[in-house]
Order: C-alpha cells, then sequence, then structure tokens
C-alpha cells in the first residue's frame, strides 16, 4: 500500500511536469508567432519596400514639378522623407538584420551619395521649372536606382522568408514535441487511473479480509464460550457425584475407615471440592469476559448483609484456628449493590485472609462510614504479598508463590473475578500490604 | 490662376512657417480635424523627457515633447481604456495604438532629441516615443511598430 501511494505520488508530480512543459511549449509558440506577426511590419522588408514605394513618390512627384502640378516644397517633403529612410536602412535593427542577411546595401549609399550631390539642386527649385536639366539628369538617375531596390526588396525578402521558414519549421517541431507531450500526459492520466482502480481493488481486498478476520475472531470467540460452558457442565455433574460419593464414605454409609483411610478420604474431599471452585470460578470469569454478566443493584444495609454470613466466616476461620471479627461503625449508610455479587466479594476476601493466616491468628471485617463512600476492610496479620506482586494480584491465575497453590489451594482467579464483580457495581478495591506482617484489603462503596 | 495663388501663398508664408507652421493635427470621431498645433503650440504644453534608446538608433538620447495623453487632453478628446489612437505620418505610415499604452506610459510626442529640434530627414519633426529603456517589456517589436515618425496627425478611435 504504501509503494502504491509513493507511486502514485511519483506519477502525479511527472504529470504537473508534464504540463508545466506544455504550458512554456505554448509560450514560445505564441513568443514565435507573434515574431512571425510583427515581423512583416517593422521588419526589413517592410523598411525596404518603403524605400522603393518613397523612391516611386519623389520621381513622380518630380515628374509633376517638371509639369508644373507639383511646388518645389512638395518635392522637398518626398526628398527628405527618402533620405530619412536611407538613412535608417543604416541603423539600428534594420542594418543589423541586412548584415545578417549579408544583403549587398551598396545601392542604398549609392542612392545617398547621389541625393547628397543634389541637395542643392532640390533646395533651391524654383517656383516655376523652365528648363533645367539638372533636374532630368537627376531623374534619370534615381529612376536608374528602382532595379536596384527591387532587387534590393527581392533579396530582403527572400531571406526573411527563409528565417520564417525557419520558424515556421520551429513552430512545427514544437507542435509535435507538444503532441508527444500531451500523449505522455494521456499516458501519464491512464497509469493514474490504473493505479487508482488498482488501489481501490487492494483496500476492497484489504476490507474483505478484516471482514472475514472478525468473522472468525467472532465465531472463535464464541465456539470457546460455548466449549467452555459445555466443559462446565460436564465437568460440574461427575464433581457432583464424586463430592456425593466422599461425603457418604465420609458419614460412614460404607463403614468405618482406618485413620490412613479417613486421612485419604478427606484429601479426596479438599480437592473435588477445590475442583468445584475452581470450575465456578472459570464460569464467572467467562460470563465476564462475554459480558453476560448481569448486576442487579439493590439499596441495603451493607452491615446486616455481612454479618447473615460472620457466622459461616468463622466457622470457616475455627477450620483454619483463626478467629474472625467484624467491628462496625454506627450509622453507616445504606449502599447500593447486588448483594449477591457484593456477598461472593466479602465471601472471597475473608477466605484469602482466612487461608493466608497462621493459627490462632485473628481476621478483621472492618465497615467504616467516610465521605462520599463505605469503606470494608479485610484484614489478616499472615505472610503478607510481595510488594513486586501488588500490582498483578488482581491479574487472571496470578499466584503470588505458586507453591502456595498446593498448601493452600486457588485458582488464583478469585482476586481477579473480585475486581471485575466490584468494577460492575462501581466499587473500588485496593491493597496494603507488609511483608511477613499481613494484608488489608479495602473495598470502597459510594454512597 | 489657382497654381499661382498657391505660388504665391507660399512665397509668403514658408519663411515665416519654421515654428508657427501647423505640424500636427488632431482629429475628431467624425473625421474632421478639431485642433491643429504648430511647434510653439507644443511646446507651449507640459514637457516630458527622458533618455532611451530604440529599434531605430543605434545609440541612447535624450527626447523631450509633450506626453500624448496631455496633449488629447489638450484637444479635448473623449477616451475609455478601450479606445485606441490613430497615429498618421506624412509618408502615411499609419498604426492604431491602444489607449492603455498611453495611459500606462509616458509616451511622448519627442520634438527634440539630444534638446535639438528634428527635421524631416531626422524623422522629425514629431516622432511618437515610449519610455523604452525604463520597460523591459517594451522592447519588443510589437512597440517598434508604435514609434511612428514624421507624425502627422492623431485620432481617437472610440
Amino acid at each position: 500500500m504504501k509503494y502504491l501511494r509513493k507511486l502514485r505520488l511519483l506519477v502525479s508530480g511527472l504529470l504537473f511536469f508534464l504540463l508545466v512543459l506544455i504550458v512554456m511549449n505554448l509560450a514560445s509558440i505564441r513568443e514565435r508567432i507573434s515574431d512571425l506577426d510583427t515581423g512583416s511590419q517593422t521588419g526589413p522588408i517592410w523598411y525596404i519596400t518603403g524605400i522603393e514605394l518613397d523612391l516611386l513618390q519623389l520621381e513622380l512627384t518630380l515628374n509633376a514639378y517638371t509639369n508644373g502640378r507639383a511646388s518645389p516644397s512638395d518635392v522637398n517633403l518626398r526628398f527628405d522623407i527618402l533620405w530619412s529612410r536611407l538613412e535608417g536602412v543604416q541603423k539600428g535593427d534594420t542594418a543589423r538584420k541586412l548584415a545578417e542577411y549579408q544583403i549587398d546595401t551598396r545601392p542604398i549609399e549609392g542612392l545617398l551619395t547621389l541625393f547628397r550631390s543634389n541637395e542643392e539642386l532640390i533646395l533651391n527649385l524654383p517656383q516655376q521649372l523652365l528648363s533645367s536639366t539638372d533636374v532630368r539628369i537627376f531623374m534619370v538617375k534615381i529612376g536608374a536606382y528602382k532595379p536596384q531596390m527591387r532587387n534590393l526588396s527581392l533579396d530582403v525578402l527572400r531571406d526573411s522568408s527563409k528565417e520564417s521558414q525557419n520558424s515556421r519549421e520551429n513552430l512545427s517541431i514544437i507542435n509535435s514535441q507538444n503532441a508527444f507531450l500531451i500523449s505522455l500526459v494521456l499516458g501519464v492520466l491512464l497509469v493514474l487511473v490504473l493505479l487508482q482502480i488498482f488501489d481501490n481493488l487492494q483496500t476492497r481486498r484489504a476490507l474483505r479480509e478484516k471482514e472475514r478476520l472478525l468473522t472468525d475472531a467472532t465465531a472463535a470467540n464464541l465456539a470457546k464460550s460455548q466449549f467452555i460452558s459445555v466443559m462446565n457442565h460436564e465437568l460440574r455433574t461427575p464433581l457432583t457425584s464424586i463430592r456425593g460419593a466422599i461425603s457418604l464414605l465420609n458419614a460412614g454409609a460404607a463403614g468405618e475407615f482406618s485413620e490412613k483411610g479417613k486421612k485419604l478420604l478427606d484429601m479426596a474431599q479438599r480437592n473435588s471440592e477445590h475442583l468445584t471452585s475452581l470450575v465456578e470460578d472459570i464460569l464467572d470469569i467467562e460470563k465476564l469476559a462475554a459480558g453476560q454478566f448481569d448486576i442487579y443493584l439493590e439499596t441495603l444495609d451493607i452491615v446486616a448483609l455481612i454479618e447473615e454470613d460472620m457466622s459461616s466466616f468463622i466457622s470457616y476461620g475455627k477450620s483454619y484456628g483463626v478467629t474472625t471479627t467484624l467491628e462496625s461503625e454506627a450509622g453507616i449508610s445504606k449502599v447500593e449493590v447486588d448483594p449477591k455479587r457484593m456477598r461472593q466479594v466479602i465471601l472471597n476476601l475473608v477466605s484469602n485472609a482466612i487461608k493466608f493466616s497462621g493459627s490462632s491468628d485473628v481476621v478483621r471485617i472492618g465497615i467504616k462510614q467516610s465521605a462520599g463512600s463505605v469503606i470494608i476492610s479485610v484484614s489478616d496479620s499472615g505472610i503478607g504479598i510481595p510488594e513486586a506482586s501488588l500490582n498483578n494480584i488482581f491479574d487472571p491465575f496470578f499466584q503470588v508463590d505458586a507453591s502456595d497453590t498446593r498448601n493452600i489451594g486457588g485458582t488464583g482467579l478469585g482476586l481477579n473475578i473480585t475486581k471485575s464483580f466490584l468494577k460492575a457495581m462501581g466499587c473500588k478495591i485496593s491493597v496494603e500490604s507488609t511483608l511477613g506482617k499481613g494484608t488489608t484489603f479495602l473495598v470502597t462503596i459510594p454512597v | 490662376m489657382k497654381v499661382l495663388h498657391l505660388i504665391i501663398l507660399l512665397t509668403f508664408w514658408l519663411p515665416s512657417a519654421a515654428f508657427a507652421q501647423v505640424v500636427l493635427s488632431v482629429i475628431g470621431g467624425d473625421g474632421q480635424v478639431v485642433k491643429t498645433y504648430s511647434m510653439d503650440d507644443l511646446d507651449a504644453l507640459d514637457q516630458t523627457t527622458y533618455v532611451t534608446t530604440n529599434a531605430y538608433v543605434d545609440e541612447p538620447a535624450e527626447y523631450s515633447g509633450p506626453l500624448l495623453r496631455a496633449l488629447l487632453e489638450d484637444a479635448e478628446q473623449v477616451s475609455t481604456p478601450q479606445s485606441a489612437v490613430k497615429l498618421a505620418a506624412i509618408d502615411d505610415y499609419m498604426v492604431d495604438i491602444p489607449m492603455t499604452d498611453v495611459l500606462k506610459y509616458d509616451v511622448i510626442l519627442a520634438t527634440r532629441r539630444d534638446a535639438k529640434t528634428m527635421s524631416l530627414r531626422e524623422k522629425g519633426p514629431i516622432w511618437i516615443m515610449y519610455p523604452i529603456s525604463d520597460h523591459e517589456e517594451l522592447k519588443d517589436s510589437l512597440y517598434s511598430g508604435r514609434l511612428v515618425w514624421q507624425l502627422k496627425s492623431v485620432q481617437v478611435i472610440n
């Protein structure tokens, strides 16, 4: 995708460059055409043919003068005009152009010399010509220049048409260049369009791939959830039978067992209970992950809720030789929680505290009112949690020390479930612990 | 008789004509002469002077004379930026220049070159001049064609 974008940028740049070239070419065409255009008006042809014309004019005026139909001043006017033109040819751009064309300008110089030698004659023409042969001689002399001027004009015409031929050829070259450039532009545009189409196809393909992956992932997730719930069911059914059978055996349904047999039965019972709680926890986690987890909030007295379970906490503690106490401040506000889930949370924290305490230790449950919240604390004076592990204890399947699992039991899921439940109810949990001195979990319930 | 009259007229008129003689006509929209100018009349207008070169000379020179726009104003010629000015020379050369040139550039009717009047042989007495050396874009053959020498008449074409 990235190289495609780069390629497109490159092609666009090329397109821009080509367009600039075309514009430059067009500008140069315009310039050349305007050269061709104005060249005819002020160029050497115009100037030289002008000489020819003025020469004819002078001749005509002289003729009219000799016939008494023009005045000396008319002759002077034509004389001066032609003079200015003859001198003008020898200056500026025209002179440069004639030199460039290598035109023989001797007739012009000759005519000018003739003019200079006859200046006096023309300036002092009598009002009425009686019989001046000088004027007639002058007329014959300038008449002799007419064919020369004609040839000069033709020479200039030939050379300048050669020049305009050149610029026409140049124009046609530029034209074919432009045609080539335009076909290049069309080609580049085609490439751009193809790139765009290719890009679209790619994008569509990528999108379809993503959709497929998403569908697959959703299907896989669904399959996993289904698998776990089936497994839970399949596991729980035989587990219930195993536990029932063990309780029956413990109750003496198959007669008395030896000390060793009782010990083995106890072990079997403990482990089957552990397995049951593991299956339950996994089911909870799965429900949390799948979002199929319902919370039913009720406004209730949290102290009463905990007091209801105190007897089972106390008896559970006794089995570990641990004393469990409840200390509650007076005037605790009612809170809005799901009673079932809150019970699970407290049970989890208290049973953890009992499990990690030494015998004859005390587990304290405290309920305190603070501004905007009710805080439940569960403290033990057990082994504590190393500081490095404090951040991880709420992660699923996290155990502070893997070896503890065997001694104390647990899935490593309890605190993760606890935190998820509390979060769903809008509560927070935090932990303070000193290694070897004990741990306190604090549950903050907003009021 | 007619010729004789003309001759007599010319005999008396020509010698004193150097400056009082009509050198330029301003032609109105109807083709009639609206106002004529002698050299003295042109000199009486505000003068503009600049040094410039052009396609018809080898060396730059100082040209001076009244601004074309000032002349048109003096002759009370109405124009718009879309107008053109028809310039005609004694040798019947004719060119139309756009009014925008006249408004944008200091186009003058040069009556002096290096402070000297110009004879007919020197492209005088009036030579239309553009300040070519001051504007790069004027160094173009298009503008060379507009430098009418031996100017005879001026006409606004609306």
